[in-house]
C-alpha cells in the first residue's frame, strides 16, 4: 500500500461497490443457480420429507450437519481474525478485516439455515427458542443444541454488531459523498456518526472493548458447537480435545476461504494496491501454522483412541483409516496436513495460484473432515448389530451446495451495498505509514 | 417374491379404484365407532376382550382379540389354553393384520366381475347343479377343519347325494412321514405329544420345532427344558433357529441324516439294549439290522468325527428320559417316513415312550379323500365341482403342479378366501368369507382338547361365514338332509356351554396310549436322501422360517417387513450358501442368484454365511416351492443350480453383529455356573434419581429367547408402528421398536449365534434425554424413558447419543391404506413425520393397568400390565414388572446372577436387563 | 460576525499542524471532525463519556448473566423433569448459556453505549461544519463565543488560509 492518496482509497472503494464487471455477473449467477437448485431440494425435502436423504439408522447426522458445522468453522477467522488482528495492530486488518467480518457474518446465516433444513420440520424450529407460551413449555438447558441455539444467535448478533460497529465512519463517509438512493440509506444507518473528535475517542474506546467481547465468544462458539459431538457418550466424540481441535479446524478452514475471496476480490476489482502478496504470504503462514496444529490434532485423536483401549473407540478409528471411507480419509490427510506443508517455501507462499489451490484443497478437506468424524463414529458405534453406513442424496448434496451459493450471493450482494474495504482505517493506517515513511512530515 | 410396500400399496389403492368404479367404494365402514347404539356393556375407550382361537396355521393356539369400539386391535394368548399358553407365535401376532388388509376381499366375484351374493348364491347353485345333473363328482378342498366344520362338510356333500369322504384336507406344511413313521414303528395309528420341559436331553433330527408344528408351546417347552439344565442336539444341514437354540449344531453330509440315526440307534442298542425291555426277538432283529452302521462307517458316510457319534449315543445314555425328534423338512427326503420310524425305535430303546413321548389314540377317522386321488380323478374328468375353503394349491407352483393342471378339466370351481390367490384367480366364483376373527368354528388338533373360535367382532366387509353359504346353497338346491336349519354358529354354539365359549376351549378326558414297538419294525432301512434335479446343482435345503409363512400368498406386510433375524433379509426371501461354497463362485450376500430346481426357476439373493453347511442352498419354505417337483409335501430331495444375474437386493446393514472387535453384547455364562461376574457400582458425581412409586422395568432371558420375533411383531401391532417397504428397510429405515438383533460368536469353531431383542433400554441416566434441546425425551418417575411426539421437532440428536441405536425416525409420513387404519390401536398416537419414536414400554397399557386397579380400589399387582413383548413372548423371555415390588418375578430376575446391563460401563443404568446364556459348550 | 472559526484541511499533518500551534498560542478549545482517526484527533481536548463505555459493558454484561441465570433456573424448576440422570438445576450444564447471554448483553450494551454517547457528543459541533467532513476535508472549529480577543485573532492568524465559510 504506498503512494495512494488518502481520496484515493475511499475511491477505490466505492468502485468496488458501482462498478460491476462480467465476472461480478457470473459469480452471482452461479451463486442463484446454487441458490435455486438447493432450494428445490429443500422444498423436496419439506413436502416429502427427510426420506429424500441417504440418512438412515444408524446414521442420523450427515451432510447437512457437516455442512453446518463447516460453514461454522468458516464463520471464525473472519471477526476472530479481525479481532486479534485489531489487538495486534496488524496492518494486514485494514485491507482484510471488513470481508473477513462480513464473511463471519454470511457464514453463520448459511451455517444457521442447516439445523433448520436438517430437522425437516423446519417450521417447528421455533420451538428452540426461549419465547413465553402458554403452555409454559421451555428448552433444555442440558442440551447442547439449545446452548448452539444461543451461542450462535449471540455470536451473529454480536459479529454483526462489529461488522456494522467497524463500518460506521464509512457509512458516514459515503453518506456525504455518494449520490443516489445510496445517500439516505447510509444516512440512516450511519447513525449520524459524522467523526466529531468526541465521537473518535469514543469510538476507539468502545472498539476494543467489542473486539474483546468478540474474542471469547467467537472462540466459545465453536467450542459449543464441538460439544454437540463432545457432549456425547459416543466413542470418537466423546473427548476433551474437540473444543480446540475444532477451534483450530474453525481458523484454518476460515482462512483458506479468506484466502479465496481476498484474491477474488483483488482480481475482479483491482485492489492490488491494497490487498498486496504481503497479505497473502501472511495468510499463508498462518494457514501453514493451523494445518501443523490440525495434523497434530489428528494424530492425538488416533493416539488417545489406542491408549484408552475402549474397544469402540478403537474400531471408529481403525475404520475410519481403513473402512468405507478410508480413500475419503486419506484425501483429508493429503489436503489437510500433506498439501500445506508446501507452504514452507516462501516462493509457494508468494505464488498465488499455488496458494489458491492449497487453500481450495483445505476448504473442501475441512468439509469432508468433518463428514467423517460424524459420519464414522455414528456408523460404527458400540451396537455392531447396529453398525451401519451412509451415502448423501443427490437432492441432499444439493442443499449443501445451495448453502455455497447462498453465502456467495450474501458476499456479492453485500460488497455492492456496503464498502469492502474499511476507508476510514484504510486511510489512518496509510496516514501512519506516510508519517513513518516521512518522519518529518508529522511535529514538525 | 419382492413386493416393495410402495408397489404392494399401489396395487392396493389401484384394487379400491376400480372397486370404487364398480360402485364398492363404500365398502369400507363410514363411522368411526361401528355399532349405531352400542351394546350395554360395551363402554367406548375401555377395551373387551374376547377367547378365540389363532387360525394362522393348523396349531391353532388359543387367542384372546382385545376390541375396542368393536373393532380387534390386538390378539393375545388365551393364557388358560393348553396350546400356547397365553403366547403367540409372530404369525399369530401378525394375522391381525388380515382383518384389515387392503387386498382383502368384501364382494364375491365372478370371474373379474364383482356380485352381490344373491346373485353369488345362484351361480354357486348353478354350478352345482351341472356337476349333480352330469353325475360327477362334487369335491371340498380345505384347509385342515379338525372340528364341526370338516363334518358339515361331510354332511353337506351328503345331503348333495355325494359320497362324505369327498373333503380333501389340503395343508401345504403337512408332514405325512412323521405320522406314517409312527405307524410303521408302533403297528398303530397315534398322536404323539412330546413332552419336551421335561426331557434331559433333545435330540432333534432337523426338526425345527421352534419354527413348526405347534411352534409356541413347543418353544416354551424347550426354554423351560434348558433351564432346568437341559441340553439339546440339533442335527441338520442349516442353523435354523432352533438349531441356535440348541447347545449342540452337527452337520452331516446332506441327506445322509438316516445313516447318522442308525449308527446312533445301533450305539444305543449296543451299549443299551438288552435294558431296553424290548421283546427278545425285536431287540435281535435290530442287532442284525444295524449291524453294518458301526462308527467309522458312519462317520465315513456322514463325514463327521467317529467320535461325535459315540458323544451323542452317551450323551442320550446318560440323560433319562431325553427325546428324540424328527426328521424335520430340512432334512425329510422321499424316505422320510422311514427315517422317522427309525427315530421313534431310537426313542422307544431310550425308554422315552410314555415319559417323553406321549401317545395318544389317533382321533377317529373322518373319511377323507388323499390329493392325489382328487387330482386323477379330476384330471380324468370325472369331477364336476370343486370347492375350496382357504386351500391355495395353484399358490405352490410345481409341488401342486398336477391338481392346478387339472382343475382346468373341472367345469364348475368355487373357492372360499379373504384375499384373491392363485387359485381362486382360476376359480369361477370367488366367495369372500369372514376372517376367523369374524366367524364361529372350533378346532382339536390336540387329543382331549377342544378351541373355540367365536367372533370377536361384526365383519369388517361385506364377507360372509363360508359355513353358512354352504347351507345357503344347500337350501338353494332343495338338498337339506342333515343339515342345521339355523346358522353354522348358533348351531356350534350350541353344542358348547356359555363358560366353555368364555375360557375359549373345552377340555376332554383322553387316555393315553404307550405303544410298544411292533416286531417288524425297521424291515426297511432308511435310504439316503436321492436328489433329484440339474446333475451339477447343490442339494435343496428347505428352511421354515416364521416370516415365509408356509408359502401362502398374499403375504403378510408385517412378516415381509420383519427382517429375518439371522441373513437380515425383508420383504424377499434369500438362498443360503456356506461361505467356502459361495466364494470360489465370487459371490456375496446380495448377489442375486437365479436358481433352476426340477420343478422350476426362480431368482432370490444370497446369503452368505457360515450358519448352513457346505456344498447345499438352503431357501425358505415360501420361495423353496418355486423350485420343488410336484411331490405333494414339501420337504428334501431337489438339487437346484445356481446362476448369478449381475442384479443385487440390499438388506438392512443393521441387526447382525458381534465382528471380531466389537462390543459384546450378548454374554454367556458356561453352565453350570450360574452368575456373572459382579458389576463394579459406578461413580456419578449426581445424586442418584428416585423412583418413589414404581419401577417399571423388562428384563429379558437370552438363554430363553430363540429369535423368532413374536415380540417385534407384537410390537408392530400394538404400537401402531409403521411399515415403511422394502426400500426403506433395505436403507436401514425399519421402525421396528423391538427388532431382534443376531450376534454371530465364531471363537468357539462352529458360529453360535445368540438372538438379542434390542429395544429402548429406559436408562435412568439417559444420554438421549440430556441432548435433546425441547424435553421431547426425560425420565418419567416410574422409570420410563418417556417420549414426547408433539415436543419433538426432529433433530435426531437422541438417536446419535443413544449407545444402543434404539431410537427410529419418521423419514416420511408412512402410506398406510385407508383399511388399515381401521386396525390402529386407538390409545396410541400415529406418529407423523419428523418425530422420533421408540419403545414406550407399552405406556398405554401401564396406563391402563394402574387405571383399572384404581377402579377397582386396590393396589396394582404384579402381572396386572404386562407389555405387548413379554405377552407375546412363546418362551417368557420376557419378563415385565415394576421393579421397586420386591415380590415381583422381574425383581426376582434382577437378583438372577445372570442378570446384566447392556454396556453397563456408560453408567446409564438402564431400566432393562438382560440375563447371560447359558453355554454348555459341545458334549 | 461568526461565533466560530471553520478551517478545512485535506491533510491530516497540516490539521495537525493546526492543532498544535493553536494549543502553543492557548487557544484550547479547538474541535476536529476528521474522515479516520488521524493524531489530530487525539490532540484536542476532550470532554465525553469515554470511560464510562467499559462500566456500561460490565452492567450490561451482569444483566445478561442474570436473565441467563434466571431464565435457566426458572424454567428448569417450572418444568421440573428430570432428564439425563441430572440434577434439575445443573449449573455444570447451564454456565454455557450464562457465558453466552453475558457476552451478548456486554456486547450489545456497549454497542448502544456507543451509540448514545456518539450522538451526545456530536452535538457539540454544528452539522454544517460536521456535513463539510469527507476523505480529503478535516474540519478544525474553534468557538470564538466568549473568547478573549487575543486569543481569537490568534486562533484566525493559525487558521488562516484555510478558514472557510459555513452557512449554517
Amino acid at each position: 500500500m504506498s503512494e495512494v492518496s488518502l481520496a484515493q482509497i475511499e475511491k477505490d472503494t466505492v468502485a468496488t461497490m458501482s462498478e460491476t464487471t462480467w465476472r461480478y455477473w457470473l459469480a452471482l449467477g452461479i451463486a442463484l443457480s446454487l441458490v435455486a437448485l438447493g432450494g428445490w431440494a429443500w422444498s423436496v425435502a419439506l413436502r416429502q420429507g427427510l426420506g429424500i436423504t441417504g440418512l438412515n439408522e444408524p446414521v442420523m447426522w450427515g451432510a447437512l450437519i457437516t455442512t453446518f458445522v463447516f460453514f461454522i468453522g468458516v464463520s471464525h477467522s473472519g471477526t476472530l481474525v479481525s479481532a486479534i488482528l485489531f489487538f495486534t495492530r496488524s496492518p494486514l486488518r485494514a485491507a482484510i478485516g471488513r470481508s473477513a467480518e462480513a464473511m463471519t457474518v454470511f457464514t453463520i446465516m448459511t451455517a444457521g439455515l442447516y439445523p433448520i433444513v436438517h430437522i425437516g420440520r423446519s417450521w417447528l424450529f421455533f420451538f428452540v427458542l426461549p419465547y413465553p407460551n402458554q403452555r409454559q413449555l421451555w428448552m433444555n438447558f442440558r442440551s447442547p443444541l439449545t446452548w448452539d441455539v444461543f451461542a450462535i444467535t449471540s455470536y451473529v448478533t454480536v459479529s454483526m454488531l462489529f461488522l456494522y460497529m467497524g463500518m460506521l465512519p464509512d457509512l458516514a463517509l459515503l453518506a456525504r459523498q455518494v449520490k443516489s438512493w445510496r445517500r439516505p440509506l447510509y444516512r440512516v444507518l450511519s447513525l449520524g456518526f459524522s467523526g466529531t473528535d468526541g465521537e473518535w475517542r469514543i469510538f476507539e474506546k468502545a472498539y476494543p472493548i467489542f473486539a474483546g467481547v468478540v474474542i471469547p465468544l467467537a472462540v466459545s462458539v465453536h467450542s459449543v458447537v464441538s460439544w454437540d459431538f463432545a457432549m456425547t457418550v459416543m466413542p470418537g466424540w466423546h473427548s476433551a480435545i474437540f473444543a480446540p481441535y475444532f477451534v483450530a479446524g474453525a481458523i484454518f478452514s476460515g482462512i483458506a476461504v479468506a484466502v479465496l475471496l481476498l484474491s477474488g476480490l483483488r482480481r475482479g476489482y483491482h485492489l492490488e494496491r491494497y490487498i498486496t502478496p504481503k497479505h497473502f504470504d501472511m495468510l499463508a503462514k498462518l494457514l501453514l501454522a493451523m494445518s501443523l496444529v490440525m495434523t497434530f490434532v489428528y494424530a492425538t485423536e488416533f493416539f488417545m483412541a489406542f491408549y484408552r483401549g475402549s474397544k469402540a473407540e478403537m474400531e471408529v478409528f481403525r475404520w475410519r483409516a481403513t473402512g468405507t471411507y478410508a480413500p475419503v480419509f486419506w484425501g483429508v490427510v493429503i489436503s489437510n496436513s500433506v498439501a500445506p506443508l508446501a507452504l514452507f517455501w516462501s516462493r509457494a507462499r508468494n505464488h498465488l495460484p499455488t496458494l489458491i489451490t492449497i487453500s481450495v484443497l483445505v476448504t473442501v478437506g475441512m468439509w469432508f473432515e468433518r463428514f467423517l468424524f460424524i459420519v464414522t463414529t455414528l456408523a460404527r458405534s458400540f451396537v455392531s448389530q447396529n453398525w451401519g453406513n451412509y451415502i448423501p442424496s443427490w437432492k441432499e448434496s444439493f442443499i449443501c451446495l445451495g448453502g455455497f451459493g447462498w453465502f456467495l450471493m450474501l458476499f456479492l450482494i453485500f460488497i455492492k451495498l456496503f464498502p469492502c474495504m474499511a476507508i476510514s482505517e484504510s486511510m489512518q493506517s496509510q496516514h501512519a505509514v506516510d508519517a513513518a515513511v516521512t518522519p518529518e512530515a508529522s511535529h514538525a | 417374491m419382492k413386493v416393495s410396500r410402495r408397489g404392494f400399496l399401489g396395487t392396493a389403492v389401484g384394487a379400491l379404484g376400480t372397486g370404487a368404479l364398480a360402485g364398492c367404494s363404500d365398502k369400507l365402514p363410514r363411522y368411526l365407532v361401528p355399532h349405531a347404539i352400542p351394546p350395554d356393556d360395551a363402554t367406548p375407550g375401555l377395551a373387551r376382550h374376547y377367547r378365540t382361537v389363532c387360525r394362522e396355521c393348523p396349531a391353532s393356539c388359543g387367542a384372546t382379540a382385545r376390541v375396542r369400539e368393536g373393532r380387534a386391535v390386538k390378539l393375545e394368548g388365551n393364557p388358560d389354553y393348553p396350546i400356547g399358553r397365553g403366547a403367540l407365535c409372530p404369525r399369530g401376532q401378525a394375522s391381525i393384520e388380515g382383518l384389515y388388509a387392503p387386498g382383502r376381499l368384501g364382494t364375491p366375484r365372478a370371474g373379474e366381475k364383482e356380485i352381490d351374493w344373491g346373485e353369488a348364491e345362484k351361480q354357486f347353485a348353478a354350478g352345482l347343479q351341472r356337476a349333480l345333473d352330469d353325475k360327477k363328482l362334487v369335491v371340498v378342498v380345505t384347509r385342515p377343519e379338525t372340528g364341526q366344520l370338516g363334518k358339515l362338510f361331510g354332511t353337506w356333500l351328503e345331503a348333495l347325494g355325494q359320497a362324505p369322504a369327498q373333503v380333501v384336507t389340503f395343508d401345504p406344511m403337512d408332514r405325512p412321514w412323521l405320522r406314517q413313521g409312527q405307524e410303521r414303528a408302533f403297528g398303530t395309528a397315534l398322536r404323539a405329544v412330546p413332552d419336551l420341559a421335561s426331557a434331559k436331553l433333545i435330540l432333534s433330527i432337523g426338526d425345527d420345532f421352534v419354527e413348526e408344528g405347534s411352534p409356541v408351546e413347543q418353544a416354551r417347552a424347550f426354554a423351560d427344558q434348558r433351564a432346568a439344565g437341559g441340553r439339546s442336539i440339533y442335527v441338520g444341514p442349516r442353523l435354523s433357529l432352533t438349531a441356535a437354540a440348541a447347545d449342540q449344531w452337527i452337520s452331516v453330509e446332506p441327506g445322509t441324516e438316516s445313516i447318522f440315526v442308525l449308527g446312533l440307534l445301533r450305539q444305543v442298542v449296543d451299549r443299551a439294549g438288552s435294558r431296553a425291555g424290548l421283546e427278545p426277538g425285536t431287540l435281535e432283529n435290530l442287532q442284525r439290522r444295524l449291524a453294518p452302521f458301526d462308527a467309522a462307517t458312519v462317520a465315513a458316510r456322514t463325514r463327521i468325527d467317529p467320535k461325535r457319534l459315540q458323544e451323542v449315543a452317551t450323551a442320550l445314555l446318560s440323560a433319562r428320559p431325553s427325546l428324540c425328534l424328527g426328521p424335520g423338512r430340512a432334512v425329510a427326503g422321499a424316505d422320510a417316513a422311514a427315517l422317522a420310524e427309525t427315530v421313534q425305535v431310537l426313542n422307544a430303546v431310550l425308554g422315552n415312550v410314555g415319559q417323553t413321548l406321549r401317545f395318544f389314540p389317533a382321533a377317529p377317522a373322518q373319511p377323507s379323500m388323499e390329493l392325489a386321488e382328487l387330482t386323477r380323478k379330476a384330471a380324468a374328468g370325472d369331477v364336476g365341482a370343486v370347492v375350496f375353503h382357504h386351500a391355495d394349491p395353484a399358490g405352490y407352483g410345481p409341488v401342486y403342479a398336477g391338481l392346478t393342471g387339472a382343475l382346468a378339466r373341472v367345469p364348475f370351481i368355487a373357492t372360499f378366501v379373504n384375499e384373491l390367490d392363485d387359485t381362486a384367480r382360476k376359480a369361477h366364483l370367488v366367495l369372500p368369507d369372514n376372517y376367523f376373527l369374524e366367524n364361529w368354528s372350533d378346532v382339536r388338533t390336540r387329543p382331549g382338547v377342544v378351541g373355540i373360535q367365536q367372533p370377536v367382532m361384526e365383519p369388517v366387509l361385506g364377507t360372509r361365514a363360508a359355513a353358512d353359504e354352504f347351507l345357503a346353497v344347500a337350501r338353494v338346491l332343495g338338498k337339506t338332509t342333515g343339515l342345521p336349519k339355523e346358522t353354522f354358529g348358533e348351531a356350534l354354539r350350541a353344542t358348547f356351554q356359555p363358560k366353555e365359549i368364555e375360557q375359549g376351549f373345552r377340555l376332554e378326558e383322553v387316555a393315553a396310549v404307550v405303544p410298544s414297538l411292533s416286531a417288524g419294525v425297521l424291515a426297511q432301512l432308511p435310504s439316503v436322501v436321492t436328489f433329484h434335479g440339474p446333475e451339477q446343482g447343490l442339494p435343496l435345503v428347505i428352511a421354515p422360517t416364521f416370516r415365509h409363512l408356509d408359502g401362502r400368498q398374499p403375504r403378510s406386510a408385517l412378516l415381509q417387513e420383519i427382517p429375518d433375524p439371522l441373513s437380515g433379509f425383508s420383504w424377499t426371501g434369500w438362498v443360503e450358501l456356506n461361505s467356502t461354497t459361495a466364494s470360489p463362485l465370487g459371490l456375496k450376500t446380495g448377489d442375486v442368484l437365479a436358481l433352476e430346481g426340477p420343478g422350476g426357476r426362480c431368482e432370490l439373493p444370497a446369503f452368505v454365511t457360515d450358519s448352513v453347511r457346505a456344498g447345499v442352498a438352503a431357501v425358505p419354505v415360501g420361495d423353496a416351492t418355486a423350485l420343488l417337483e410336484s411331490k405333494g409335501f414339501i420337504g428334501a430331495g431337489a438339487r437346484v443350480t445356481l446362476r448369478r444375474t449381475g442384479g443385487r437386493v440390499e438388506r438392512s446393514h443393521t441387526g447382525v453383529g458381534g465382528a471380531k472387535g466389537a462390543e459384546k453384547l450378548v454374554r454367556t455364562v458356561e453352565a453350570p455356573a450360574a452368575a456373572l461376574p459382579p458389576a463394579v457400582p459406578l461413580p456419578s458425581m449426581y445424586p442418584p434419581v428416585e423412583h418413589p412409586v414404581h419401577h417399571w422395568a423388562l428384563s429379558i432371558d437370552l438363554d430363553r429367547c430363540n429369535g423368532c420375533g413374536a415380540c417385534t411383531a407384537a410390537c408392530y401391532v400394538e404400537n401402531n408402528l409403521a411399515i415403511v417397504g422394502a426400500d426403506q428397510v433395505a436403507r436401514g429405515r425399519s421402525m421396528s421398536w423391538l427388532p431382534i438383533m443376531a450376534d454371530v460368536d465364531k471363537s468357539h469353531g462352529t458360529p453360535e449365534v445368540s438372538y438379542l431383542p434390542l429395544g429402548c433400554q429406559h436408562c435412568t441416566a439417559a444420554p438421549c434425554e440430556s441432548v435433546c434441546p425441547t424435553f421431547a425425551t426425560y425420565h418419567t418417575p416410574e422409570g420410563l424413558n418417556a417420549q414426547v411426539y408433539a415436543r419433538c421437532i426432529g433433530t435426531r440428536y437422541c438417536e446419535n447419543n443413544c449407545p444402543y441405536g434404539v431410537r427410529r425416525f419418521n423419514f416420511y409420513d408412512w402410506p398406510r391404506a385407508p383399511s388399515e387404519r381401521l386396525g390402529l390401536n386407538p390409545d396410541v398416537t400415529v406418529r407423523e413425520r419428523g418425530v422420533t419414536e421408540k419403545c414406550t414400554l407399552c405406556s398405554q397399557r401401564i396406563r391402563t393397568g394402574e387405571e383399572q386397579a384404581k377402579f377397582e380400589k386396590r393396589g396394582l399387582r404384579d402381572g396386572d400390565i404386562v407389555s405387548a413383548c413379554a405377552a407375546s413372548c412363546p418362551t417368557q423371555a420376557i419378563v415385565f414388572g415394576d421393579l421397586k415390588d420386591p415380590n415381583s418375578a422381574i425383581a426376582r430376575r434382577a437378583a438372577d446372577g445372570r442378570a446384566y446391563k447392556l454396556l453397563e460401563e456408560l453408567n446409564t443404568q438402564p431400566g432393562v436387563f438382560y440375563l447371560a446364556r447359558r453355554r454348555r459348550g459341545s458334549t | 460576525m461568526p461565533e466560530e472559526l471553520v478551517a478545512v484541511y485535506a491533510d491530516p499533518d497540516e490539521a495537525l499542524r493546526a492543532v498544535l500551534s493553536l494549543r502553543d498560542r492557548g487557544v484550547s478549545n479547538a474541535q476536529v471532525s476528521s474522515p479516520a482517526a488521524f493524531p489530530v484527533v487525539h490532540e484536542v481536548e476532550h470532554t465525553g463519556h469515554s470511560r464510562a463505555l467499559g462500566w456500561v459493558a460490565l452492567v450490561g454484561g451482569l444483566t445478561g448473566l442474570a436473565c441467563a441465570t434466571a431464565l435457566e433456573v426458572g424454567t428448569s424448576k417450572a418444568l421440573g423433569l428430570i432428564v439425563g440422570g441430572k440434577p434439575i438445576v445443573a449449573w455444570t450444564a447451564f454456565g454455557v448459556v450464562m457465558f453466552e447471554l453475558t457476552m451478548l448483553f456486554a456486547g450489545a450494551s456497549n454497542f448502544l453505549a456507543l451509540a448514545i454517547f456518539s450522538a451526545h457528543s456530536r452535538r457539540k459541533v454544528a452539522k454544517a461544519v460536521r456535513d463539510l467532513v469527507s476523505s480529503e476535508r478535516i474540519v478544525v472549529t474553534v468557538s470564538l463565543a466568549g473568547m478573549d480577543p487575543k486569543l481569537r485573532d490568534a486562533a484566525r492568524g493559525v487558521l488562516g488560509g484555510a478558514l472557510a465559510e459555513v452557512t449554517p
